[in-house]
């Protein structure tokens, strides 16, 4: 009932909308109402998501206190994002009223992570749709790269898709590289397909700069073949400063992981410190990054003998690690947050 | 934590054994404030005023909490973000010829008693 209602005066709406030019000066006043519909759209939006912060502000607490990994913690976790399951359905319908409202999309997307596999797959569905109704806009953008993660395969992959046909259109866009750089970094993605996006992005971006985030986004754990190789040659040719120390950093990491190429990884390291001091990614100097990796990589392995630590106690007043000698130490990085 | 490592102090307060912390908070107010309210009864490094920059970067600090344990000789026999934690002191403590049996109250009970008590001990 409610939701006819709702329909009819949309259609209302739209039919006043389209009287407007005909009679301009009644035109003035009657625009208002849509302005209003959507005024109160907002506010509705607003009042849930006040509502949805308020209860998971009182759960929030509990979470910080429970041990990370127990069944407790998945318990509480579950019930923080289940406090937006009870308004799912107001709020897909509200967003797909709304394509544009901010609070909307945040609430759209707080609710993916929902451990309600309904409501998930009722937001998923929700999402495309209103993706592909509009694929060019900047909001169905973010929703399609959001989607093209999703654990729903189906979703993620029409998503997918339609992404890919946007790079096909215009390749040397931005968002053809931060579309290829998600599908190349890509967990759950076919081979095919990320070898795929390796190539386009070498033939789109090869010689820009962009290529030195690509080489930052390898440098989580272990490189394929195909991209060492890829990044060599990268390190070998390219004509920016941040490009090579992005492929040694990356490049350096993997050798330096295992025991066999440990030697050629550090020197990869080290050659940052000493021919690119100054590079900057993003607000990372990544000289100073490597030092500390360097530093850990022959000082502070299992089985060596710790480094010393001179510096001032809360205080101000200096001491030593080395003050504790003869003792079982546990040396704590921590912070009160 | 901080109920774990208060009760590790106060068991092995007359034991070969100590906790050394490095602080990542910025606001050395605040910094005071958590020392003080939590009752942290162990010497903290203020990250910041390491002889040689920010120890957390020299260290390649990159979660927290992180923690070292090291033995007697400054030999560095654990890393990592949590683990059992106890069970390496309790064998480091025994290479030393020191037994010890480690047990912990509730930890909310823990964090109630230091509130009230204050003591520190």
């Amino acid at each position: 009932m409610k939701n006819n209602f709702f329909r009819f005066l949309i259609a209302m709406f739209v039919a006043i909308g389209i009287t407007i030019p005909l009679s301009a000066q009644e035109g003035a006043k009657e625009a208002v109402k849509p302005a209003a519909k959507k005024d109160e759209a907002a506010e509705r939006l607003r009042e849930i998501n006040k509502e949805i912060t308020v209860k998971r502000s009182e759960i929030l607490p509990k979470i910080r206190k429970a041990k990370p990994g127990s069944p407790e913690y998945a318990e509480l976790l579950t019930e923080y994002y289940g406090v937006a399951d009870e308004f799912a359905d107001e709020i897909i319908e509200l967003a797909g009223d709304n394509p544009s409202n901010r609070v909307a999309t945040t609430l759209m997307n707080g609710l993916m992570r929902s451990q309600n596999k309904e409501v998930v797959t009722k937001v998923t569905d929700a999402m495309l749709a209103s993706a592909k109704a509009d694929p060019t806009s900047r909001n169905s953008f973010s929703t399609l790269m959001a989607l093209m993660s999703s654990p729903n395969r189906k979703a993620a992959a029409e998503a997918t898709e339609l992404l890919l046909a946007g790079v096909k259109e215009d390749p040397k866009s931005n968002n053809s590289f931060s579309v290829l750089m998600s599908l190349m970094n890509s967990r759950t993605l076919k081979p095919m397909t990320k070898a795929e996006a390796t190539e386009l992005l070498i033939a789109n971006f090869g010689d820009s700069e962009k290529m030195a985030n690509l080489a930052m986004g390898m440098t989580r754990g272990p490189i394929s073949a195909t991209n060492v190789e890829l990044l060599e040659n990268l390190l070998e040719e390219s004509e920016f400063d941040s490009v090579k120390a992005a492929t040694s950093f990356a490049l350096g990491k993997h050798f330096s992981a295992n025991s066999g190429t440990k030697d050629k990884g550090m020197k990869l390291l080290k050659s940052i410190v000493e021919k690119y001091p100054d590079v900057k990614i993003g607000r990372t100097n990544l000289a100073k990054t490597v030092e500390g990796e360097i530093f850990e990589a022959e000082n502070l392995q299992i089985g060596m003998n710790v480094p010393d630590i001179v510096g001032e106690d809360v205080d101000g007043v200096e001491f030593k690690l080395s003050d504790y000698k003869g003792k079982v130490v546990v040396i704590d990085f921590w912070g009160d947050w | 934590m901080y109920p774990h490592e208060r009760s590790l102090v106060k068991q092995l307060a007359d034991k070969p054994f100590a906790i050394v912390g490095v602080n990542s908070d910025r606001d050395l107010d605040v910094l005071k404030e958590v020392v003080k309210k939590k009752n942290l009864t162990w010497r903290s490094f203020q990250n910041e005023k390491g002889v040689d920059g920010k120890i957390s970067e020299m260290w390649a600090i990159q979660g927290w909490p992180t923690i070292f344990i090291l033995d007697e000789k400054g030999t560095i026999r654990f890393k990592g973000h949590g683990g059992d934690i106890d069970g390496v002191i309790t064998k480091l403590l025994g290479e030393m010829g020191h037994e010890v049996k480690l047990v912990h109250d509730d930890e909310k009970n823990e964090d109630n008693k230091a509130e009230s008590d204050g003591s520190g001990e």
